[in-house]
């Protein structure tokens, strides 16, 4: 049996929810600012994020920052937390048990369940849509 | 003194359990009186047995987040421009 590609390729500038974007940049800003102007050094993160703003609120640019989550290959997930590599936990992740982490099919191998992507919403990200376009090159 | 006894019929447990006040079998006061108290227990372990289903299923589950791809520090120069405005908020005419 063969799984029907769950992901799509596009090239286009349009945002919508679901748009993995990988490579992004997070920046951590300091926690104050003090004065008109000021140097600071920033930290800058890079992750693989997936846009979770509904896609009419894009389209209508009814929001002006837009959602993001870290996404990220379950193979690399089981490797930070080694309580996870195991069926019992795989198959709790499939059915949706586990709060906080949404399992997708892998874009290249769909087929694979060990090449699946996890979204976790305990990393949710806010960027202005300019920032959006911007980090992911769209 | 202790004493050895052979370990009870497997249906005992069932039996007690099953039995209801209303069941056609009860018929002396004694029986009655036990057929309530072994309700009444069955329903406190009923309850007891759910809330241990569910309190097993809602364990929190703790995980870490992925460390980032890769980080590195940049120098920023902050400018301070204007206070912010809302966005324009259109409601709805239905």
């Amino acid at each position: 049996m063969t799984t029907e590609p769950f992901w799509l390729q596009i090239n286009e500038s349009n945002l919508r929810q679901g748009d993995y974007l990988p490579r992004c940049l997070v920046p951590t800003f300091a926690p104050a600012i003090e004065g008109q102007t000021e140097v600071q050094d920033v930290r800058v993160d890079e992750f693989d994020l997936i846009i979770l703003t509904q896609s009419c609120d894009l389209e209508n640019k009814k929001v002006r920052l837009v959602a993001m989550s870290s996404i990220y290959p379950l193979s690399t997930f089981e490797k930070t937390n080694p309580a996870f590599a195991n069926k019992g936990k795989r198959n709790d992740l499939r059915r949706g048990k586990i709060e906080g982490l949404h399992l997708l099919a892998s874009p290249t191998k769909p087929d694979e369940n060990m090449e699946a992507l996890l979204v976790d919403f305990r990393e949710i990200y806010r960027f202005s849509r300019s920032q959006t376009h911007v980090g992911t090159g769209k | 003194m202790a004493t050895i006894c052979p370990p009870p019929p497997a249906s005992a447990a069932q039996f007690i359990l099953l039995e209801t006040p209303l069941s056609s079998k009860v018929q002396s006061q004694e029986r009655r009186e036990l057929a309530l108290l072994t309700q009444k227990i069955r329903q406190n372990l009923s309850e007891i047995r759910q809330f241990l289903e569910i309190s097993g299923e809602t364990d929190e589950i703790n995980y870490s987040s992925v460390p980032p791809q890769r980080s590195f520090i940049v120098k920023v120069r902050y400018q301070y421009q204007e206070p912010g405005e809302p966005l324009p908020y259109e409601i709805d005419q239905e």
